[in-house]
């Protein structure tokens, strides 16, 4: 079973010897991690306010600490390209930048956002 | 494990991609990367790479060349793919393509083209071993754009340099780049006439040196 570092989330394979030394950030306390979860949950925040994208991404965080996680991703159903009219958009370069975990897809404006990532950065 | 991670990808590198790194041409819209895309394929592969247009965003898709070879004077070769990245802007209106001459129609496709080429262009970024960051000499070099993408790239290690295009023209202003940006190494050339283009290869040498260490 895979092991989780508690302070950056890393994960390792459970015959990897940082399970004896530590991982790399310094910590030497892990979580076994389930691997069960295979399925794809869908959040929709409804507003990409930051109030209530930060309370959609301690939700997810929640779900995946306590393992209520149907699956290995989470969609965030939410606009990094807006378009209020029609050949008008607006792009967040510097999200896209830094969220090397999404997949955009134009047509339905979704981005698949890999959980582990996201529970790195909202421990950081 | 980032460690090992990262030293597993230079080995790879040094083994494997040594010989066929991949280096892509990123900047703002009209700043000239089709145009020194072209220029460095016509060099050395006797073919271009793709249209250019006075019209922004012509390029609504990454274009890659496999297998680039480039000698020095001293009879080194490298290698690489090249790829030719759509424009990176944060606001793309269609009006301003019906400016230029296009129908509505024509234009609010092109905006949306151009949006999924910008996306396109940041997802490939991942895929680079060396960068070439092509910014528009005659135009303010400081906005969100080349900040956040030559911050990026630094933050990340990827080898880049800052390619200060279109010096032919009276505008140009190279300082005005280097004050801009003077943690990086930049290099003003016009891609359209050449010059400095043998520069360019010098620097790509380098550039790719520092891919592979």
């Amino acid at each position: 079973m895979p092991h989780q570092c508690v302070k950056c989330s890393e994960v390792y394979p459970d015959d990897t010897s940082a399970i004896l030394e530590g991982c790399a950030c310094g910590a030497k306390a892990f979580f076994y991690r389930r691997d069960t979860i295979l399925a794809t949950d869908i959040e929709r925040p409804g507003s990409d306010d930051a109030s209530v994208l930060s309370s959609t991404l301690q939700r997810i965080g929640d779900r995946v600490v306590s393992g209520d996680m149907h699956g290995n991703t989470v969609i965030i159903d939410l606009d990094m390209v807006r378009s209020e009219v029609d050949g008008q958009y607006d792009v967040d370069v510097e999200a896209l930048l830094h969220r090397k975990d999404t997949i955009y897809t134009p047509e339905e404006g979704r981005y698949a956002i890999n959980y582990d990532q996201l529970l790195r950065r909202r421990k950081q | 494990m980032h460690r090992i991670i990262e030293f597993f990808r230079r080995l790879w590198r040094k083994l494997f991609r040594r010989n066929n790194l991949r280096l892509g041409i990123y900047g703002p819209p009209n700043s000239g990367k089709t145009t020194l895309a072209n220029r460095i394929c016509a060099d050395w592969l006797g073919e271009e790479m793709g249209s250019t247009s006075r019209i922004a965003h012509e390029t609504r898709e990454v274009r890659l060349k496999e297998r680039i070879i480039i000698k020095n004077e001293k009879g080194q070769t490298i290698a690489f793919s090249l790829a030719d990245t759509p424009g990176i802007a944060t606001r793309i209106d269609y009006r301003d393509f019906v400016k230029e001459g296009l129908s509505d129609e024509e234009a609010k496709q092109r905006a949306k083209e151009a949006t999924n080429g910008v996306v396109q262009s940041i997802d490939w970024l991942e895929k680079m071993d060396c960068v070439l960051v092509v910014l528009d000499s005659t135009k303010e070099p400081y906005n969100q754009v080349n900040a956040t993408l030559l911050t990026h790239l630094a933050g990340r290690k990827i080898p880049t340099l800052v390619v200060a295009n279109k010096i032919d023209l009276k505008k140009s202003n190279v300082d005005r780049i280097r004050a801009a940006f003077p943690e990086s190494d930049i290099l003003g050339i016009s891609a359209k006439n050449g010059d400095n283009i043998d520069k360019i290869y010098e620097g790509l040498f380098t550039l790719t040196a520092k891919a592979i260490v």
